[in-house]
């Protein structure tokens, strides 16, 4: 069983230039290997560009990126022809999205007809441009940023939007001698330069396959299905996870328990996982908000209250 | 056997119980509607689960049923071959008739075969709906419940008898539902191996299910504890009183049951006054005698009786003498039910009456009816005068059974007994009498007989004898509960089994005092009063009375007149329970014996020691209480060399966790329900400073949420697990 430490050994080259955020590090290489999209939400300057650009290059990926804007089209994202005037003929120009590790920078400040581009890109790991069906290369991981700050001239996401990304991370401000440390390394050289691929491409198509083989015993997809349902029964909740959230745990959990060294899951990884792949799925009653309660804490209490099966039961 | 022949042969097992409790439905549905062809529609059914227990595909299983029913209907309605176009025409005729008569709202238009059909759809449907709950719901409890409930119902209120039915049903249905459980238990948790399971499960099953059905087959069952509703019903629309041992039948308008054929069953308290005595002292007030036994109940043997008329205020020749030394009595009766004949007090000698009646004498019974210009009429009030008869101890002491040798063949009608009588009953008496030498003595045993042994009086468990169940016997050694008629027949049957002749008596017991007139009291006597109790003959003595039931009383004047202490007459004679050499009839009713022995022995012991046991009893629930306050201190002694003699498997490990994590949570440390076992884990180990927890929890999860059992290191994990128990001792 080497897939773990493949696993750590992306995650310690990621650690290389990102100091003190290994957590979200790992998060979104389980995200990666999870084969889904990760949102991070976060106020500019945090490392966002960095980490992703440390990711890609870890795994010997190329890594695009879009920075989203007002006016962006949709042929800016998916690629457009262009009359080739010497050859007589359509020239497909791909676009950023046609990218193994693509940063989508501040996402809500584009238009939705060029959010839904890039979102059915992610969903369906495919484009068309002019009736031509092409696929995205594997692997493809997006990583889209959001700017919770500005709101003027934004367009949030929808909630069927938000469901497609497999979890949303905050990464937050590092904590001062962290940063100084970041200033410390700065100081003289750029780390990300003289970052290495530590593993292939194809070896991570087979990392994400692999995951697919750790064990889910049939407690455990009974103990995700009970949180994902107390999560459409709660009285502070207006709507609550859907199945494709519960998948999303599922398959982030078996990545989890990969990165751990172990080929089942846990209640221990339903659990640590299960804010960042519910929280987004989640909305809020407008009670909740009076009463100051966040998602967060809604969800952390339902999973303190589900039961974690710990016996075969007889009767179901 | 492989695992899925193991299935296919559960369900097989299944189908074929539901297939049973069908019929158990069908069966009173086709015999209280007088259809006939039980069997076709059972062969309906069996197909029917056929075809579902094999998955037969419907396009191919519909028609099949529908061909079945027709060919059903066409060779029961017609004479025509089913392959004969005839067969088409007869159904095409029928269809248009019952069509056009369900058009018309004609429903007694409606042929028999249409009505057939319906049936068969219904039964159809039936079968649908249970496959349903088999392969889906995989619970059949609803239609288990209704099985039972119908076949009560019906057995209840219907002339349906469905004694065998619900046997089966509860039997067959407890099987099916333990199967049906077994299955759903393997199909949800895909138990590996599930062999070893199902064989437990199954074999357990059965064997609980036998043991209780042999255990409620051999052991004694109380009688009803209220009567069978039809019987009763059909009987209170046309009587309005009911009279102690006048059994279930044979209530009369004019208020006194004549019939005791069949004896037994509860009955209801009536205090309808029956009848005023004002009297000196109590008495018991005779009204007739019987004589034959039919092992059912009672009758008179002698039709044709010979009959004595007298006058009133003529002295009147029973054949009980009154007392020669006893004073004239007289007893007012005042009438309130309207009685052809008269009540007696022991030693009558002559009856007035202001009201015209001539009085019959039937020597056969004793009874004295009234009579006015040949047709019989009830009196309203009359003066009854009698010396109550006394009885020389002496005499009695000295009684022989030699003696008996001289009766005469008219004494043979008190000696009868019916042939079936279990030969246990004249054991029985044999041997408590064999003792006594007097007649007198061994009838005194026999009446006492009832007082201990286990006997007590109640009106409403009193078993009815059915089929070829001997009334006498089924109280004596299987129910011993009854009254006034199960304790005076049993004893008249023992007393002619050791060859004293002797009779049943019906009438009435004292009654209560109601109030006095003139300083003498006035006895009310009610339906309540009616009872029965029995009559010996001692050669030279004649008829003495006896009260075998318990409760009763009827004081006889006995005379005192031996040079014994009265001490000594009074010494209870110890009674030889029945000896263990008793031939037994059968062997059904030699097992059942055993086991009223064994619990009539067992509750002796019990009744003689109450405080011990009560006391014991509190012992033991402080000790217990105590020993689980402090089970601390010595739960890990147990809990250890317990587990310790178990294998070393995935199995005796899981137990060792839970217990331990039931342990833990005594101990006040346990485990929420939102947390993780790991987390747990964590904490307990924080607690003890070691960590014992993790390793059993890390390989707990690896097994359990892995399913990875192999390579456990049981002897270490063993180690961890006593650590942490004994710790929590500590």
């Amino acid at each position: 069983m080497t897939e773990h430490l493949q696993i750590q050994s992306i995650i310690s080259n990621i650690e290389k230039v990102m100091i003190g955020k290994k957590n979200i590090a790992e998060l979104a290489v389980i995200a990666l290997l999870a084969d889904g999209h990760v949102l991070l939400e976060d106020v500019p300057g945090v490392g966002k560009t960095m980490m992703v650009r440390a990711l890609a290059k870890s795994i010997g990926a190329d890594f695009k990126r879009i920075q989203f804007t007002p006016d962006l089209l949709p042929s800016d994202v998916v690629g457009v022809s262009i009359y080739n005037p010497k050859e007589m003929e359509f020239e497909f120009r791909p676009g950023p999205i046609l990218g193994n590790i693509v940063l989508a920078d501040e996402i809500n400040r584009t238009s939705p007809k060029t959010q839904s581009a890039l979102l059915e890109g992610m969903e369906e790991a495919s484009v068309t441009i002019d009736g031509v069906t092409m696929p995205i290369p594997k692997p493809f991981f997006v990583m889209a940023t959001q700017n919770p700050i500005e709101h003027e001239g934004t367009y949030p996401l929808p909630e069927a939007q938000l469901d497609r990304f497999i979890m949303k991370l905050k990464m937050g401000y590092p904590h001062p001698s962290e940063e100084i440390e970041v200033l410390n390394r700065l100081e003289k050289r750029m780390p990300i330069d003289e970052l290495h691929a530590v593993i292939s491409l194809e070896e991570l198509i087979n990392l994400q396959k692999k995951v697919k083989d750790v064990k889910v015993d049939s407690t455990m997809k009974g103990y995700i299905v009970e949180l994902a349902n107390r999560t459409r029964e709660d009285t502070y909740i207006y709507l609550g996870v859907s199945p494709r959230g519960s998948i999303a745990l599922m398959r982030a959990s078996q990545a989890y328990a990969m990165l751990h060294g172990r080929d089942y899951v846990t209640p221990d990884d339903i659990q640590y996982l299960a804010p960042f792949v519910f929280c987004h799925r989640i909305m809020l009653r407008p009670e909740a908000r009076y009463d100051g309660i966040s998602t967060e804490e809604v969800l952390s209490r339902i999973v303190k209250r589900t039961p974690v099966p710990i016996k075969r039961k007889i009767i179901q | 056997m492989s695992e899925k022949t193991r299935l296919s042969f559960l369900s097989l097992m299944i189908y074929l119980f539901v297939f049973i409790l069908m019929v158990e439905w069908l069966k009173p549905v086709i015999e209280l509607t007088d259809t006939d062809h039980l069997n076709l529609f059972c062969l309906f059914l069996a197909l029917s689960f056929l075809f579902y227990l094999v998955k037969l595909n419907w396009k191919i299983a519909i028609p099949l049923k529908i061909l079945f029913i027709w060919w059903i209907l066409v060779s029961i309605y017609t004479e025509v071959s089913f392959f004969s176009r005839d067969s088409f025409s007869f159904l095409f005729d029928t269809t248009i008739v019952n069509i056009k008569a369900l058009i018309a709202q004609e429903w007694l238009a409606v042929t028999d075969s249409f009505r057939t059909l319906l049936f068969f759809i219904l039964l159809w449907m039936t079968t649908y709906l249970l496959n349903y709950w088999i392969r889906v719901r995989q619970n059949l409890l609803l239609f288990f419940a209704l099985t039972v409930l119908f076949i009560a119902i019906l057995d209840t209120f219907s002339p349906y008898n469905g004694e065998r039915s619900i046997v089966i049903v509860l039997a067959v249905g407890f099987l099916l539902n333990g199967l049906l459980y077994a299955q759903k238990v393997i199909n949800e948790n895909k138990v590996q191996p599930f062999g070893k399971l199902l064989l437990t499960t199954v074999l357990s099953l059965f064997g609980l299910i036998a043991v209780s059905v042999g255990l409620a087959f051999v052991l004694p069952k109380a009688g009803p504890s209220w009567p069978d509703p039809v019987p009763f019903f059909t009987s209170s629309s046309t009587t309005h009183t009911g009279r102690e041992g006048s059994g279930v039948g044979g209530i009369r308008k004019v208020g006194y049951g004549e019939n005791d054929e069949h004896l037994g069953g509860a009955f209801f308290g009536d205090d309808t006054p029956v009848f005023y005595a004002t009297v000196p002292r109590e008495q018991y007030w005779k009204i007739e005698t019987k004589d034959t036994y039919t092992s059912k109940g009672w009758i008179q043997s002698d039709t044709e009786a010979q009959i004595s008329s007298y006058e009133k205020e003529n002295p009147i020749a029973l054949d009980i003498s009154p007392g020669q030394e006893e004073e004239l009595a007289v007893a007012n009766i005042l009438m309130r039910q309207e009685f052809p004949f008269v009540v007696q007090p022991y030693g009558l000698t002559s009856i007035n009456s202001l009201e015209q009646v001539t009085l019959s004498l039937n020597a056969t019974n004793q009874k004295i009816s009234t009579f006015r210009g040949g047709d019989t009429v009830p009196l309203g009030s009359y003066e009854v005068s009698f010396r109550e008869p006394t009885y020389s101890l002496q005499a009695l002491r000295e009684t022989t059974s030699e003696s008996l040798n001289g009766l005469t063949t008219e004494f043979n009608r008190y000696l009868q007994l019916p042939e079936t009588l279990p030969s246990r009953v004249r054991d029985l008496a044999t041997s408590i009498t064999e003792n006594e030498t007097s007649l007198y003595d061994k009838a005194k045993i026999i009446e006492r007989y009832f007082r201990r042994n286990g006997f007590s009086y109640n009106q409403t468990l009193a078993a009815v004898p059915t089929g070829d169940t001997d009334y006498v016997d089924q109280f004596l050694f299987e129910t011993k509960l009854g009254y006034c008629d199960n304790f005076s027949s049993s004893m008249v049957v023992m007393l002619r089994s050791i060859g004293i002749p002797s009779r049943w008596v019906k009438g009435f017991a004292a009654g209560e005092v109601d109030h006095k007139e003139n300083n003498v009291p006035v006895y009310e006597v009610t339906n309540n009063n009616a009872h029965s109790w029995v009559e010996a003959y001692f050669p030279e003595i004649g008829w003495m009375p006896f009260e075998p039931t318990i409760g009763f009383s009827n004081s006889i004047n006995i005379k005192y007149d031996l040079d014994i202490t009265a001490n000594d007459f009074d010494t209870p004679v110890p009674v030889q329970p029945p000896s263990s050499k008793d031939k037994p009839n059968t062997e059904k009713t030699e097992l059942s014996k055993g086991f009223t022995d064994v619990m009539k022995s067992g509750l002796e012991w019990i009744s003689n020691r109450k405080a011990a046991i009560i006391w014991s009893c509190v012992g033991l629930l402080l000790l217990s209480l105590t020993a689980y306050r402090y089970k601390r201190k010595w739960i890990s002694k147990v809990l250890i060399p317990l587990y310790r003699i178990r294998k070393n498997d995935w199995y005796t490990f899981e137990k060792m966790y839970h217990q331990l994590l039931k342990q833990l949570s005594f101990y006040g440390l346990g485990k929420e329900q939102g947390q993780t076992l790991m987390d747990y884990a964590q904490q307990i180990d924080a607690y003890f400073g070691d960590k014992n927890m993790r390793n059993l929890t890390s390989v707990y999860e690896k097994g359990f949420y892995g399913g990875n059992r192999e390579d456990i290191n049981y002897k270490k994990m063993r180690e961890s697990w006593e650590n942490l128990i004994n710790q929590l001792s500590g």
